[in-house]
């Protein structure tokens, strides 16, 4: 076995929060959760954790290495109805993160073992924490007993820039060159694409053989554009079929436009012929070649 | 501060300001206090929550307010496009509710434009049918969400603060003693393998140690109790499948306090609370 300087198990500490502790707990938050804590301030950790109404030392666990942080465990003791005039005092959990180098250990395990007497002791009746229903039914309710409870929470999501379409588009324009009649085509007619959906800045597509972009621009300065409301855009992520569905709907409602019509209808034969004639004409290509 | 038109009825748009601090306490927790997950709030917890969180400013609450500058709806967007806290008043007509949460969003999607946004995230009730329609009209569409998952600590304090709600369910029990005697199941805690219930005004609840005469022994483990209580599961259904069982074999009075145990309410939990 190669040697390494992972710290043993019983080299691990569990201890309760000290002051001096901040930064390493910080950084260790940061480098375990790029995409969260890794965008945030140590005065986001301190707003957080250290400066939340009734804050304990003893709600954070540390998991030490020979006097080095490498791990931590955060929890936030509150009341919490559970029913109509039923309030229990219950503890929320988050912001686990340990080191690559001491994980393997246990601690989840070994954290809760730490820290379940001391919350008795509190008179906490719950923990909790906000998980999916993958790691809940991987981990979390496998493993330690967890179960959710009946949510009436629901996410509710809108763009309201252009960002997400934009690489949206791009993601599919990526896909669609990999066409190289698609290509040729748009090599020797590039099309733009006037876009104007409601809610959103006016933006141009410009479909090249290189990309497709969207860029912020009037939509009428585009020989084709298309205006539609927020609402079908937003049914796109339930499939092609029921976005055009929605779409037509909209155009016979008078909701949705395209200005440029002919054109459009134009370049889409033009696109049309350059993409799918030549392929029906071409040979099958999972002939096996055996019967010429 | 800006003042924002409305097109609501009677009920104007506008920023927040320092006094609205209690009407806004005082409308999430009429909003929310019959659901599951509602932390009671005080004007500390709530200033730490919204105010004083990075990334929000006084500028970033939007407040619905009636003709004498009543607080009858508000939202709180972040600067990451997050909506903190979202309620409107349940004592308004249901048009006027639909009304309200539509101008709010209206509203914050205005100032996440302003502030340079790409999109707005919002956990929003969606059992509330005036809330849920304002925000599907503008085109928010819902998506998976993390959910609350729960374990017990302290198996008696809960029970015990449960039991206190629904001492009159029990009345009809008279004054019995039920130990439930507990296995952990799939939990790896177990604060206490024999737990106590007396029947009776008031209900009591404490650990068990030395036998207990003249008792009904309830057997059950703790994943099947979280089951009974948080989940719905039908303790009749338990008992006759022998996941649950009970000495001597009177069934009935098991099934009533199994049954006083479930905690049926929805559960809503605002970003501001816990994340």
């Amino acid at each position: 076995m190669p040697e390494t300087n992972d710290p043993t198990p019983a080299e691990l500490e569990l201890a309760t929060y000290r002051s001096g502790d901040e930064e390493q707990l910080f950084s260790i938050l940061a480098q375990c959760h790029p995409h969260s804590w890794g965008q945030r301030s140590l005065e986001h950790w301190r707003w957080k954790h250290r400066r939340r109404p009734d804050f304990n030392p003893e709600d954070i666990l540390t998991i030490r290495s020979h006097d080095r942080l490498v791990g931590c465990f955060h929890g936030a003791v509150f009341s919490l109805r559970i029913a109509p005039g039923v309030t229990v005092s219950a503890s929320y959990d988050g912001d686990y993160a340990v080191l690559p180098e001491a994980r393997g250990n246990d601690l989840t395990s070994r954290a809760y073992a730490a820290t379940n007497p001391e919350l008795v002791r509190r008179g906490v009746a719950l923990r909790g924490g906000f998980t999916s229903k993958e790691l809940n039914e991987r981990l979390y309710g496998k493993k330690y007993g967890y179960v959710f409870v009946p949510t009436a929470t629901g996410q509710f999501r809108k763009f309201i820039g252009l960002g997400p379409l934009r690489r949206k588009l791009a993601a599919v324009g990526e896909r669609a060159l990999t066409q190289p009649r698609l290509r040729k085509a748009l090599a020797r007619r590039p099309l733009a694409v006037g876009l104007a959906i409601g809610g959103l800045p006016e933006a141009v597509l410009s479909c090249t053989e290189e990309a497709f972009t969207l860029v912020e621009a009037p939509a009428h300065r585009a020989s084709v554009s298309v205006e539609l409301p927020y609402t079908v855009l937003a049914t796109l992520p339930d499939g092609t079929t029921h976005f055009v569905r929605e779409f037509v709907r909209a155009l016979l409602k008078r909701e949705a436009r395209i200005r440029g019509m002919a054109t459009a209808l134009l370049r889409s034969v033009q696109i049309a012929a350059a993409v799918l004639l030549p392929a029906l004409a071409r040979p099958d290509e999972n002939h096996d070649g055996n019967s010429h | 501060m800006t003042q924002r038109s409305s097109s609501v009825d009677g009920v104007n748009i506008r920023h927040f300001r320092p006094a609205d601090e209690e009407a806004i306490i005082a409308l999430f927790s009429a909003t929310y206090q019959d659901y599951g997950g509602y932390v009671p709030r005080d004007k500390d917890q709530w200033r730490w929550s919204v105010l004083q969180r990075p990334g929000v400013e006084a500028e970033n609450i939007l407040l619905c307010v009636d003709g004498a500058d009543r607080a009858r709806a508000y939202g709180v967007l972040s600067n990451e496009g997050r909506v903190l806290e979202f309620a409107v008043t349940p004592d308004a007509p249901t048009h006027l509710r639909r009304q309200m949460a539509a101008a709010l969003l209206e509203g914050m999607e205005a100032m996440g434009r302003a502030m340079g946004l790409e999109a707005i995230s919002a956990d929003l009730p969606r059992i509330d049918g005036p809330i849920r329609e304002a925000a599907e009209s503008a085109g928010y569409r819902m998506e998976p969400v993390e959910s609350l998952q729960l374990v017990v600590v302290d198996l008696v304090a809960l029970l015990l603060e449960i039991l206190r709600d629904r001492s009159e369910e029990l009345l009809g029990l008279g004054g019995r003693t039920i130990v439930l005697e507990m296995a952990p199941g799939r939990c790896r805690f177990l604060s206490h393998d024999r737990v106590r219930i007396r029947t009776g005004s008031p209900v009591t609840v404490e650990s068990a140690t030395g036998r207990e005469p003249e008792s009904i022994s309830v057997g059950i483990d703790l994943t099947t109790l979280m089951g009974v209580v948080f989940q719905g599961d039908d303790p009749d259904k338990l008992i006759r499948s022998g996941k649950v069982r009970v000495r001597p074999e009177d069934h009935g009075p098991a099934r009533t306090l199994l049954n006083a145990m479930a905690v049926s309410a929805p559960w809503y939990i605002p970003h501001s609370d816990g994340r």
